[in-house]
């Protein structure tokens, strides 16, 4: 990995297009300013990771018809029903 | 274009193709998908065109929580090319599990589509108030209930609490 040393309010080019600027270092945290296009997408690394573990899961594996999802929601009797 | 899918075979035409410039998250080397609704129910699914072995489940939130609202940020309505809220339509992701009734939606990252422009992304939402599984049924029928209670339901509420 290559490891950049920065001040506050100095800032790293990926590309031509995307920009991340050093805005503010107190103690462990840091706060970071991003500049990029808007067909990029940016988010916290935790939260990428649980989305898109999730739309790997729902990407469908197997054959299926909608009248099996259907005849799931007339069928069953959620235990929900005792919150209500 | 004929697709054979998970879902059986479908016709594609051109100008029914929506373009996601970020593709779904995990999947980005995928941009081009259709959206095939269906009358008689309320799942749809999201298939790409490009791999006819990718397809998602998706349902409209608000089947779930009716409170259900995604707020846009200016680069999303710019990516989007949104010009007024009617052009967005807002669907959550559904994991279909083994056991079918255990099926969940992702309403921490929606898939808003705007149907004029044949645009579309999947948004993170911030917070904690949505995350990535929403028991569908056991939240349907407590959305179904709690629209009862406060006025007339609409028909497909009606047919769902029939069973409770």
């Amino acid at each position: 990995m290559l490891v950049l040393t920065r001040k506050v309010d100095q800032s790293i080019m990926i590309g031509d297009h995307v920009r991340i600027v050093v805005v503010d270092v107190r103690g462990d945290q840091v706060k970071l300013g991003i500049d990029a296009p808007r067909h990029i997408m940016v988010h916290r690394h935790e939260v990428y990771e649980v989305i898109q573990e999730e739309n790997k899961r729902a990407a469908l594996q197997r054959e299926i018809d909608v009248g099996t999802l259907e005849k799931a929601l007339r069928e069953v009797r959620p235990d929900a029903q005792s919150d209500l | 274009m004929e697709l054979k899918t998970k879902f059986g075979t479908i016709t594609v035409d051109e100008e029914q193709i929506i373009h996601f410039p970020r593709g779904i998250l995990g999947f980005a080397d995928y941009h081009r998908y259709v959206l095939v609704e269906r009358e008689d129910s309320i799942f749809s699914f999201l298939q790409s065109v490009d791999e006819p072995g990718l397809t998602f489940v998706v349902i409209m939130p608000e089947l779930v929580r009716a409170d259900y609202e995604v707020e846009l940020s200016n680069e999303e309505i710019d990516l989007l090319q949104i010009s007024s809220p009617e052009d967005g339509k807002v669907y959550g992701i559904v994991t279909i599990p083994e056991n079918v009734a255990e099926m969940t939606v992702n309403l921490q990252a929606p898939v808003v589509i705007n149907t004029k422009e044949r645009l579309g992304a999947q948004l993170i939402i911030a917070g904690d108030t949505f995350h990535t599984k929403h028991n569908v049924i056991a939240e349907m029928h407590k959305n179904a209930y709690l629209i009862q209670q406060k006025s007339g339901a609409a028909q497909r509420t009606e047919d769902i609490s029939e069973s409770v």
